[in-house]
């Protein structure tokens, strides 16, 4: 027992200090970060590549709904790069919710038609711009098959013009000439604002049944003055009629009634394109596929009139044979819009995502690499550009066989909550271009075995 | 006296009992025991070279060319080792805890210190006759410990990407020194050591901060060679009150054999390459000369300067560039000694000494200097084999210039001494 004691305590006695230091171990190491200074002689390379094909072309694709969108597209303007670009729009409007009490001493003043911009545009607003009404002469039924209007749609009207106005729109300020704060009024022929009183008067069943009224009334179609181009303006889409009056008395008091706007799912745009003397003026659905290098080595990119940018990498998948491959770290595709293509007036997307697509140009899903973090550079134009890591998708492509690679690609797409609505439209450089600064570029960071 | 015997008996099996269990309490622990510090200067060539000895001289700076001791086994110079007494049998465990402190722009500051404890040598030797002494033993010759992210460059667009690096292992020194003495003045001493060991680094890149793309490269080197080390002392009374001994060591140039192989795995599980090749690593030539006085035998001056050819060697990369080593030490120790028996023997000693050591390498254009103060205690037990031997030591080694590291470190080392009579217990009594 003794020399059992003796030997523990004696143990205890030289290890104590050992033990005190175990006591004292942390159990992670410092966190050091060198930074960039100090390499390491055995740390993996990454090198970079621009040397690979990006074929760029322009497609048309087939026509896109428009109505339900909530904005109505009016006016029309030309681009240098896009051609003469227009848009009308088809919408209904209904008999009063509450029917005025009219007396046989009411007496009918005037009608019109009340717009108000919802201040947005494309193009040159400092034009005057004519916009024109014509009455509908059949309804707003979804062609065919159809469950929605598309751009390409058009509902016959009347060529006889019911009324017009000549109007400059400041839409930043939100007001215009008409001094009539952010509304646009067109004034309508009294024949049709007498008829639509004695309606009221009579207390008519016209104007007391939707079905009734809407075969009365089909609908109005607003279109621009096609000889007076100058920018396309969007509107909210609750137009509406106003019919003013008053009733005779010691003072005269002015009233009105509002014949408003109505089933806002038929209201739609029609969007029409010539492109005639433009770079890519044979394209359409006979035709619907233009290569940069047939146009001017550059593609066009404008969703709203059915033409986008389209980008095949018919080549990546030789980085498999490069004797030092081992992976893709990084994929960088940078979009440049061509230098002077683009300005204050002839706006760029703020956002293009990148959607996946076939040889027929089916859409597949969009890419989640972002919108292309946009930066304008009006001074020179050599920082203009559209940027994207599309590591994901490259390190998945360059398994394919060329067969696939020449078909299989990224279309370029903007976001879908605008792309029937806007305008903004981009000229897309492609790698042949004469200037470095227009020049598409696909990088590709690899980690290199040597 | 078998009384007395008796003793001895039961305090020398005790006291084995326990040296026993140090040593294999501490071997187990330096296997299963993550090394915690961090020494990013370890990364060149084969890591930190062990340059302190965990031993008699550790209190004295690792001063001890020209220091003989009849009761430690030291092998700083193999010529020391025919100091030994005669017929005693030694073995010898040497730790080391080592807290370190580190500073400089790179270091995190809610995590700058770190504590290990590592085994640094075990060592057996004796007089295998009259002038010769041996030991065998085994400590470490190199480390490389360390771990710390950066970026790297993403082609030359001024992109960058997260990469890290970690790096683990070393070289094990196995040892066979002798020492022999020529006419009571001189003697010669060899050491023939087998180094072997592994050498393990990561380098891990990632395509952005916490991307799922990333590649490692994992490199593993074993090395392994025989290497030779000799030793020269010359050793005399001055007069009645001094002594003086005198020390020469040098290493020719001598090399590894590298067995590398190298495997790429991509998100660290799919290997997509691996290579495997052989080479050599140099180990240059190295010098060093010491002098120790002694006064009354019992008050020891000591200095020594150590120098190696590591200025040879080219780099593979430029922000780490080899340089010339040279290292100075001083220490000064009181021995207390007792007379028994007929004999003098030491019961306590006390040590101090001073360092500095400009290490082998230049890192972003700094040399990465070493310095610091050491001192140090022994206790030899009276009626026990075992002995216990602290020192303690202070340093500061690098630069927080140039986005460096500065460590400042605090050491304690323990060398657990066991000692007894060799064939024979009968001759204590000679």
């Amino acid at each position: 027992m003794t020399r059992k004691c003796i030997l523990r305590h004696r143990l205890a006695f030289y290890l104590l200090p050992v033990l005190l230091l175990l006591g004292m171990i942390s159990c992670t190491k410092p966190s050091i970060n060198f930074g960039t200074d100090i390499g390491s002689d055995n740390s993996t390379d990454v090198k970079a590549l621009d040397i690979f094909d990006v074929k760029v072309s322009t497609v048309f694709l087939d026509s896109f709904p428009t109505s339900g969108s909530g904005t109505m597209l009016l006016g029309q303007y030309k681009d240098p790069y896009f051609g003469n670009i227009g848009a009308r729009s088809f919408s209904e409007i209904t008999y009063p919710g509450t029917l005025p009490t009219l007396t046989n001493l009411s007496v009918y003043d005037s009608i019109e038609l009340i717009m108000e911009i919802n201040k947005t545009f494309y193009g040159d607003t400092s034009r005057v711009q004519r916009y024109l009404v014509s009455q509908l002469t059949s309804v707003l039924n979804y062609p065919g098959t159809q469950t929605a209007f598309y751009n390409i749609n058009s509902i016959p009207f009347d060529p006889a013009v019911l009324g017009s106005v000549d109007v400059r729109i400041n839409p930043t300020a939100g007001f215009t000439s008409q001094k009539t704060g952010d509304s646009v009024k067109v004034r309508l022929p009294d024949t049709m604002g007498e008829r639509f009183f004695n309606l009221l008067y009579n207390q008519s069943d016209t104007v007391k049944n939707a079905a009734t009224f809407r075969g009365f009334f089909k609908g109005l179609a607003i279109y621009p003055d096609t000889t007076m181009p100058g920018a396309i303006f969007g509107f909210k889409d609750s137009v509406f009629v106003r019919l003013y009056y008053h009733d005779p008395g010691i003072v005269t008091q002015p009233k009105f009634v509002d014949f408003p706007f109505t089933n806002r799912a038929n209201q739609f745009n029609n969007i029409y394109a010539d492109r005639t003397g433009t770079p890519v003026q044979g394209i359409g659905r006979q035709h619907p596929e233009i290569l940069s290098t047939a146009s001017g080595n550059a593609s066009y990119l404008q969703p709203s009139t059915g033409i986008y940018v389209k980008l095949l990498f018919p080549n990546i998948n030789s980085l498999l044979q490069y004797p030092d491959y081992l992976s893709v770290m990084r994929a960088e595709l940078k979009i440049r819009p061509v230098e002077g293509t683009f300005s204050p007036v002839f706006d760029l997307p703020p956002q293009i995502n990148l959607t996946t697509t076939t040889e027929a140009n089916t859409l597949g899903p969009a890419l989640n690499a972002g919108t292309g973090n946009l930066t304008i550079d009006y001074g020179f134009g050599a920082n203009t550009a559209y940027t994207y890591d599309v590591t994901g998708y490259i390190q998945q492509q360059i398994l394919q066989g060329p067969e696939n690679l020449a078909k299989n690609g990224l279309l370029l797409t903007i976001p879908a909550n605008v792309y029937n609505t806007s305008f903004n439209r981009v000229v897309v450089g492609d790698q042949q271009n004469a200037l470095k600064i227009n020049q598409i570029s696909l990088t590709i960071y690899y980690a290199s075995y040597f | 006296m078998p009384h007395i015997f008796n003793m001895i008996n039961l305090n020398g099996f005790s006291s084995m009992r326990i040296f026993l269990t140090i040593l294999f309490s501490m071997l187990l622990l330096s296997r299963g025991n993550a090394q915690n510090n961090n020494s990013p200067y370890s990364l060149l060539g084969i890591g930190d070279l062990e340059d302190g000895f965990v031993n008699r001289t550790s209190g004295l700076s690792s001063t001890g060319i020209a220091y003989r001791n009849s009761r430690s086994l030291i092998t700083n110079n193999p010529a020391s080792l025919s100091a030994l007494d005669n017929q005693w049998f030694a073995g010898e465990i040497g730790i080391r805890g080592k807290y370190i402190q580190y500073s400089g722009d790179p270091v995190s500051s809610t995590n700058s210190t770190s504590t290990d404890i590592t085994f640094k040598r075990f060592t057996i030797g004796t007089k295998l006759f009259k002038h010769w002494g041996s030991a065998i033993g085994i400590a470490p010759y190199s480390t490389e410990n360390y771990e710390y992210t950066g970026t790297k460059p993403l082609g030359t667009g001024g992109n960058l990407i997260p990469s890290y690096n970690e790096g683990y292992g070393g070289i094990n020194k196995v040892f066979w020194a002798n020492g022999y003495d020529f006419f009571n003045h001189l003697s010669i001493g060899i050491t023939s050591s087998y180094l072997f060991g592994a050498i393990n680094t990561k380098n891990v890149i990632q395509g952005a901060p916490g991307s799922a793309i990333y590649i490692s490269k994992n490199d593993r080197t074993f090395y392994s060679n025989f290497y030779f080390d000799y030793g020269i002392q010359y050793y005399t009374a001055i007069n009645k009150h001094w002594d003086i001994s005198l020390g020469l060591v040098y290493a020719n140039e001598g090399w590894l054999n590298s067995d590398h192989e190298i495997t790429i795995l991509d998100i660290d599980s799919v290997a997509i390459r691996s290579k495997r090749d052989v080479g050599t690593f140099t180990i240059p030539a190295s010098y060093g000369a010491g002098i120790t006085v002694t006064r009354n035998k019992k008050y020891t001056f000591l200095a020594d300067y150590r120098f190696q050819n590591w200025g040879s060697l080219r780099s593979n990369t430029t922000d780490f560039l080899y340089e010339n080593s040279q290292r100075a030490s001083v220490g000064f120790e009181i021995s207390n000694k007792k007379t028994a028996y007929n004999t003098r023997f030491e019961t306590s000693f006390i040590q101090a000494g001073l360092y500095y050591n400009k290490s082998y390498m230049v890192v972003n254009g700094k040399p990465i200097e070493d310095m610091g103060v050491t001192a140090g205690f022994g206790i030899n037990a009276k009626r026990s084999a075992l002995n216990l031997n602290v020192s303690l030591q202070y340093g500061i080694r690098g630069t927080t210039e140039n986005n460096l590291i500065k460590e400042n470190y605090f050491g304690a080392s323990f060398i657990f001494s066991y000692r007894d009579f060799w064939f024979t217990k009968g001759r204590k009594f000679e």
